[in-house]
């Protein structure tokens, strides 16, 4: 499926306001304003994204927080995050010094939540436009390079779509950057740009 | 008839806001982005700017500051996806008549328009 | 509907899991609390049951719990309650008093044909108590690593530096000998003049006098290397050293009453030096007045007398390698002591007015005891 210009600006749009929805949340909770960038979103082919993963997530070891999703429309919503905007994320959201802790067992809850927040609210924008009703799993961590987390995923096939945004946001003048995967079934996507148009147009 | 410049950088964002604008009966002109947006105020002399506030090298918040360092007094509503209160405080700080976020409803669209013109 | 269903049968089951678990309608009442809760908190089930939740415990009226919680009972994706926000969902204490420490989810159920939600809360006390200690056991040792690798690297520029100084008084000796050699030979050409053989003697009992002051201040450089850097207390500092420098003529100001030095060793012996300087080449030197300021990042030390000063062009030469005698530490050698611990030294007097040297000492390298300890201030 050859994704128009207008579509992506669509999809664009939903997801930017989960996560402005996800930043009005975190500000309350860091009592800081979340200065957001205009995230860079983009679609491939799931066969494609290995090719493309070392440009988008430099090979390195990411923290990742996911979820499933079930309905009319499938597929896995992940959020990535490189280990230094993971460790400083978690810093600044628990008030420690040292943003170059390891992840432990408590600092990896923190960023499940963190984690959580955004995703649900970019899947609670969609699942409004969508007026489907979805089954959802728990959020799970976990913590590796992005094909090592992918391979656990059994469902995805080549052809699958993946929708990436790359997302940026300034906490306290630290940057943190994030990115958000949506792996989606085949057809799904399809699904999801019309029913997108046919709530707005 | 009244004139609304739409500036957003999404173009299913323009489609849905210049729709809901024709269909109640304004003339619209967009642009894509800050700078082009600043341009097409000197040209067109809208009567009223609706803008996005995330977009990529001038934002939202830059077009604020453009227009009050011009002295232009045409109402801006800002229409954005960050719903946080310090974001609408810094919008109506600098000079924003009124602040929405998406998705908008073309009610609600309309009846911003109507109240920023009443009020300006 | 928009979640799994589950019906009254499941309710006991939920008793028997090891784990606090509350089914809430949509107003946040409770329909549903568990066994493992009345165990925690002592509330029974027909106590709480019926009552709103936010009501039993407001503690939960916060954005990141209540807000999330609307979307859930649209059978929206499930909430993560982390212990690192939310610690004590519902407050219990354990038995030896402290509070239990928890994590939450919140998931969409459909029950009796409406939404609920199912709010799961997890003890999660010993996970957090050894992570807790852990990371103070982490922190331990990172730093006892980091004091170590001060030490070393401590250690090696002093080796580095008792090097280098034993190398310069090694040349000195070297050149001491050569000398002493030189006035033998003169004897041995001249065996029939007792007195040119008088003078020379006692020329060379003056070189092997300096060969001794030359051994004597390489044992002092061995403390370098064997001992780190301390706190020096001036008014020790300027006992000792005026008792080194024979130089008795100082005048102490009263800002340098308490004042504490972080330095390497050997440094009584580096205001010794200037001391000795001043009695030396100030030529009409009466008075050398020692005070203390503090600038903007650093205290400065400064020793100032009322000699004939430094000339401009000699200003930086004399802080080189190999100017001034070598029977004393020098003051090329004083500076590379004092910059083991960040500490500079420089002339600022005016040439015909007398010689001034501000040792500037970095924040933290400095610093004042209380005045009981001051003998300065007894005097």
């Amino acid at each position: 499926m050859d994704i128009d210009k207008e579509s992506l600006d669509a999809i664009t749009e939903i997801i930017n306001i989960g996560v402005g929805r996800s930043a009005s949340l975190l500000n309350q909770m860091t009592n800081s304003n979340i200065r957001l960038r205009v995230p860079k979103i983009f679609v491939i082919r799931f066969k494609d994204l290995a090719d493309t993963s070392a440009s988008l997530f430099g090979g390195d070891v990411l923290s990742t927080v996911m979820l499933e999703f079930q309905g009319n429309f499938s597929g896995v919503t992940a959020i990535l995050f490189p280990p230094e905007s993971a460790a400083a994320l978690v810093a600044l959201l628990s008030g420690e010094n040292d943003p170059g802790a390891e992840m432990d067992a408590i600092r990896v809850e923190t960023l499940k939540e963190v984690g959580n927040i955004i995703i649900n609210s970019v899947m609670g924008s969609i699942s409004n436009v969508l007026s489907q009703h979805l089954s959802f799993t728990l959020p799970v961590y976990y913590e590796g390079k992005l094909s090592t987390i992918t391979a656990t995923r059994h469902t995805i096939e080549d052809d699958d779509y993946v929708i990436v945004a790359h997302t940026q946001f300034l906490i306290e003048s630290k940057n943190i950057e994030g990115k958000i995967l949506l792996l989606l079934e085949v057809g799904s996507l399809e699904h999801l740009v019309e029913s997108i148009q046919g709530a707005y147009i | 008839m009244i004139t609304v410049l739409v500036i957003d950088d999404s173009s299913f964002q323009r489609k849905i806001i210049s729709g809901i604008l024709t269909e109640g009966g304004y003339r619209v002109v967009s642009a894509e982005n800050g700078k082009d947006g600043i341009d097409r105020v000197e040209k067109e002399q809208p009567d009223i700017i609706i803008t996005d506030l995330l977009m990529p090298v001038h934002d939202g918040y830059w077009v604020l500051e453009q227009l009050k360092a011009m002295g232009c007094t045409t109402p801006v509503i800002i229409v954005t996806s960050d719903i946080q209160k310090t974001t609408e405080k810094r919008c109506k700080e600098l000079g924003a008549a009124a602040f929405m976020n998406k998705p908008v409803e073309k009610s609600q669209v309309i009846l911003t328009i109507e109240d920023s013109l009443k009020r300006s | 509907m928009k979640g799994p269903a589950i019906s009254a049968e499941c309710l006991p089951l939920f008793d028997q899991l090891p784990f606090g678990l509350i089914l809430l309608r949509k107003d946040l009442s409770i329909r549903f609390w568990n066994r493992f809760l009345e165990e925690w908190t002592g509330i029974k089930k027909e106590d709480i049951e019926g009552k709103n939740l936010i009501e039993q415990y407001p503690g939960l009226d916060q954005p990141s719990v209540i807000a999330r919680f609307p979307d859930v009972f649209e059978g929206g994706p499930p909430v993560f309650l982390s212990s690192q926000f939310h610690p004590h969902l519902i407050p219990s204490a354990l038995p030896d008093g402290t509070k239990r420490v928890q994590k939450g989810s919140v998931l969409p159920v459909c029950f009796e044909n409406e939404m609920h939600a199912i709010l799961v809360i997890e003890d999660v006390t010993d996970l957090v108590r050894q992570v807790t200690a852990y990371r103070k056991m982490r922190d331990i040792a990172k730093q006892e690593l980091a004091d170590r690798k001060d030490a070393e690297e401590a250690l090696r520029i002093a080796n580095t530096k008792l090097s280098l100084f034993s190398d310069i008084t090694l040349l000195d000796i070297k050149n001491q000998l050569a000398i002493s050699m030189g006035f033998i030979s003169l004897i041995e050409k001249d065996r029939n003049n007792p007195a040119a053989i008088s003078s020379t003697t006692s020329r060379i009992k003056d070189q092997l006098a300096n060969i001794e002051k030359s051994i004597e201040l390489m044992r002092e450089y061995e403390k370098l290397g064997m001992q780190p850097p301390r706190w020096y207390a001036m008014d020790e500092v300027l006992m000792h050293s005026s008792l080194l420098a024979q130089f008795f003529k100082t005048d102490t100001d009263p800002s340098i009453a308490g004042l504490e030095v972080f330095s390497a060793p050997l440094f009584e012996h580096v205001v010794a030096n200037l001391l000795e300087n001043a009695q030396e080449h100030g030529k009409t030197v009466t008075q050398l007045k020692i005070s203390f300021r503090i600038d903007p990042d650093s205290g400065i030390l400064s020793l100032e007398d009322d000699g004939i000063g430094v000339p401009g062009d000699r200003k930086r030469a004399i802080f080189m390698k190999g100017y001034g005698k070598k029977t004393k530490l020098g003051l090329y050698v004083s500076r590379e002591i004092l910059a083991m611990t960040g500490i500079t030294i420089d002339e600022t007097g005016v040439e015909g007015k007398g010689a001034r040297f501000e040792i500037r000492i970095p924040e933290g390298g400095y610093r004042f005891v209380p005045a009981s300890s001051c003998k300065i201030c007894m005097e």
